[in-house]
């Protein structure tokens, strides 16, 4: 299944996760089982629930980004401070992730209505010569809340070493190199003419006009 | 009393940065160093080693080439294998109308050769920034672990994160922000995507830069390839703004 609609927000989404959410979708009613339904509101209104699900998991998943964003800040001020927030939620897949924790599996016993009882839903594993890669879907109270890359240990030690940790964070604020205080910005490589408007470039600038070197 | 010196070479700016230092004539011999390099690898110059070799008018055992030029050809060809064809200098557009162009591997080598020279005549705290690659000697002018900022692949103005690292230690970044969207996939001769930028971080900068330039080539999953590299660690910020690092990569992220 593919969709036209590849943006989250007025970002576009990544074509890895665009492709691996395409497969998710597809595979959703085998991963919740049987019961299925589809959802009243969404059945009356569209004519292709599982696409209409995906978008309006599209714009949960983007408010429950900034939410947790929220919450995170809180809890770690180095975050705030750093201009991050994280765009991961609990992961049940990786025991090693320290992420927020938002959905308990006990709120499915309260929402008997749902159409997909509550909890991360990890899609189609794509193997290829890198590694495996697998994205998956968190739903809350029958709706899809968060869309994840979960690149799944593959009993390769390598592997193991990234999940740990290779969690996606979303970069919604980015830090002034002033409040920073860097000696210097790797990036890729400029040419000498827009070297004149990088921040090496001002970094440079400020020495000179200090008096260090020439 | 440190030097501090910006020089516009190979194409690029390098901005060299000696802390506790008044050695010009080192600083002269750097730039020396640097010229003499695009003398004979600039893929841009028309009578370079290099685009005679690209044009197959000199072969690579030939005696008239030297050591370093060797070195170079060996070290590429080592990389075109380790990464599986995704770093491969000999399939890559050259500016010189060829198909070779090992500008990716010449700049971080080029430079982590120059911190050899400052490190060797006894300057053990230095920043040599080249085009945007990054090698570090000891600590900065405070006597603090250097601060290295990563730019923001959407912003020039800012930055998406910053380090802070105690040299030697070598820090290079690959993205499509820069000279359009450069980095090519040498398997298929497509632009490769999915990835705004990728940064690496090791002991040298040939190696980083390479392997920033391979990661860029192969999306995220090639973070699971830059782990198995023993001594680096990256991250990579997507075509949509997330960021994803190896697990070693968190230790440098400030705090």
């Amino acid at each position: 299944m593919t969709t036209p609609h590849n943006t989250i927000g007025d970002r576009p989404i990544d074509p890895l996760l665009q492709h691996r959410l395409d497969q998710l979708i597809a595979r959703a009613p085998l991963a919740a089982g049987s019961a299925v339904s589809p959802a009243p509101r969404l059945a009356g209104r569209r004519a292709k629930p599982a696409r209409a699900a995906k978008l309006s998991a599209l714009a949960l998943s983007t408010v429950s980004t900034v939410m947790l964003a929220g919450l995170f800040a809180q809890h770690a001020d180095n975050v705030d401070s750093i201009g991050f927030t994280t765009g991961t939620i609990s992961d049940p897949v990786l025991p090693t992730a320290t992420t927020a924790q938002t959905t308990p599996a006990t709120v499915a016993a309260t929402a008997p209505d749902t159409l997909v009882a509550d909890g991360a839903y990890a899609g189609i594993a794509d193997s290829n010569r890198w590694g495996n890669v697998q994205v998956q879907v968190v739903y809350s109270s029958g709706q899809i809340t968060d869309v994840q890359i979960v690149q799944y240990p593959d009993g390769d030690n390598k592997s193991v070493r990234i999940n740990a940790r290779a969690l996606p964070t979303l970069i919604s604020e980015s830090i002034s190199a002033q409040r920073a205080d860097v000696s210097t910005v790797s990036g890729a490589t400029y040419t000498s003419v827009s070297y004149r408007v990088s921040l090496q470039s001002a970094i440079d600038n400020a020495k000179a006009a200090m008096g260090v070197g020439s | 009393m440190s030097v501090h010196h910006v020089e516009h070479v190979m194409g690029t700016t390098v901005s060299i940065d000696l802390v506790d230092s008044h050695d010009r004539s080192l600083v002269d011999e750097l730039v020396a160093w640097l010229y003499e390099v695009d003398e004979v690898f600039s893929p841009y110059k028309e009578h370079s080693l290099i685009s005679r070799i690209g044009r197959g008018e000199v072969a690579p055992t030939d005696t008239e080439v030297p050591h370093d030029v060797r070195e170079v050809l060996q070290r590429c060809g080592e990389l075109a294998e380790a990464t599986d064809g995704a770093f491969d200098v000999w399939s890559q557009p050259s500016p010189n109308g060829t198909r070779f162009d090992p500008c990716g591997y010449v700049k971080g080598w080029s430079v982590q050769r120059a911190a050899h020279l400052v490190r060797s005549r006894g300057v053990a705290d230095f920043c040599i920034n080249a085009g945007g690659d990054v090698v570090l000697g000891g600590y900065d002018h405070d006597g603090c672990p250097w601060k290295v900022g990563i730019r923001h692949p959407f912003d020039p103005q800012s930055l998406a994160l910053v380090l802070h690292e105690v040299g030697p230690v070598a820090i290079a970044t690959s993205g499509t922000y820069e000279r359009g969207a450069h980095i090519v996939d040498p398997r298929t001769g497509r632009p490769s995507t999915e990835l705004a930028s990728a940064t690496v971080i090791g002991p040298d900068l040939a190696q980083a830069d390479a392997f920033a330039t391979t990661v860029c080539v192969m999306g995220v999953e090639g973070l699971h390839w830059l782990a198995g590299q023993p001594g680096y660690s990256g991250c990579v910020i997507t075509a949509a703004g997330r960021l994803v690092t190896t697990d070693s990569f968190n230790r440098h992220r400030a705090a």
